[in-house]
């Protein structure tokens, strides 16, 4: 149930082809490329504006944070490393930490790029650079094969303010059991990725 | 380092999301600096977030959006606000370098607290403590959820011993009373969602503090 769509928005199927995504990436930070711009903005922004939708922004202000989040996409893309994250996660990464600066009404002001990241992740040889891009894929399939219940809360969590109290009077269950079905979703997905435990 | 203590797939989810107030993201965030393991889970949660962004129904964008957003991409980013100096003699972690601080202030014996992050934020609270060596902190309870990382010294409670990167977390059902470790003062980061239920003293001084 995570598949909702393949639409007429993304008629060439970039979705299906995370190198694509990562290949028009590189071209924005290379060579500032407008018409790779255009393309992954296509892609990415009507899916951020449902995003932030979701989240509660108003149309007009998810459309605004739509945009600011392609925008930041553009200066930050020399950033962007394939070998640590693919296009969709690194996508929205940015989209998060925008909608917790511009949205948050509590005034913490953190700094995201304060934790440190490994250069290459734990234990992963050079040669592994191409699993680490596929691992998108390897996610989706791994959340499409999650129980229903645990996939539930899953969704949940990045489509809801207050995850935790909020998902359990939403489906009526104890908050203990929000945080076991958490617990095995991750066993789970980090198996399916090969994450030591 | 030895990480033991680590918070729960549930609160490490809620990050990925974007979903922890700020004084409970603090924590984490600074967990994360000491925690491999951890930031490795967060990568598996970012990516679910990845593949949850790219099968969202698009939402059709305004006409000329486009346009809107390739006039804008020769302006320079705006540049980042200047960071508050961090209080000397404390640990720091990276994440909270741009947080506003308040000073040391008296908690009760052996006990001191600096409030960090705007005043009477609506993300929770979140303070540095600094207990004295062996030191019982007050018994306390939870209104909501409690994340406590510890960057010097250490502190035991019923669940064991935490030291610098551990991380402890409490919900509403729990209670207890860390003790600070012997071997020099306890220095730790403390987040919260909901007031503290306090007994003894620090309760009768905790609207004073603010905590």
């Amino acid at each position: 149930m995570v598949e909702e769509s393949r639409t007429a928005a993304d008629p060439g199927g970039l979705a299906a082809q995370g190198g694509e995504l990562a290949a028009l990436l590189g071209r924005v930070a290379a060579a500032r490329d407008r018409a790779a711009f255009a393309a992954l903005f296509g892609h990415f922004a009507p899916r951020l504006k449902s995003y932030f939708q979701r989240l509660g922004a108003a149309p007009a202000q998810a459309e605004d944070l739509a945009q600011e989040t392609m925008l930041a996409l553009w200066h930050k893309a020399a950033l962007f490393d394939p070998a640590r994250a693919g296009v969709n996660t690194w996508v929205f990464t940015i989209a998060r930490n925008l909608r917790i600066d511009a949205l948050r009404r509590d005034r913490f002001l953190l700094d995201p790029d304060g934790i440190p990241e490994e250069l290459a992740a734990p234990g992963v040889a050079g040669d592994e650079r191409m699993a680490v891009m596929q691992s998108e894929d390897r996610v989706r399939a791994a959340l499409a094969s999650l129980p229903e219940e645990q996939a539930l809360v899953v969704r949940l969590s990045f489509f809801k303010e207050k995850p935790h109290q909020e998902i359990g009077r939403e489906l009526g269950i104890p908050l203990g059991t929000v945080k076991s079905r958490l617990r095995l979703a991750m066993a789970r997905l980090r198996a399916a990725l090969g994450e030591a435990q | 380092m030895s990480i033991t203590h680590h918070p729960s797939e549930a609160t490490l989810f809620a990050h990925a999301a974007g979903g922890l107030p700020g004084a409970l993201e603090a924590v984490v965030a600074t967990h994360l600096c000491f925690c491999a393991a951890c930031r490795a889970a967060v990568r598996v949660a970012d990516g679910a977030g990845g593949a949850l962004l790219e099968a969202l129904a698009p939402a059709p964008l305004a006409e000329g959006a486009l346009d809107a957003v390739l006039a804008r991409l020769d302006q320079a980013p705006p540049a980042p606000a200047l960071a508050p100096a961090p209080p000397a003699g404390v640990p720091w972690p990276r994440p909270l370098a741009r947080l506003a601080h308040g000073r040391w202030r008296w908690l009760g014996p052996g006990m001191r607290a600096m409030r960090l992050g705007p005043p009477a934020a609506r993300g929770g609270s979140l303070a540095m403590l600094r207990i004295a060596p062996g030191r019982a902190m007050p018994v306390h309870g939870h209104g909501g959820l409690e994340l406590v990382c510890v960057l010097a010294g250490s502190f035991a409670d019923e669940s064991g011993t935490y030291r610098p990167g551990d991380v402890s977390e409490h919900d509403e059902e729990d209670r207890h009373q860390p003790v600070a470790g012997r071997e020099a003062d306890c220095i730790c980061l403390s987040g919260t969602d909901a007031a503290l239920r306090l007994s003894g003293l620090a309760r009768l001084l905790q609207p004073l503090l603010g905590l």
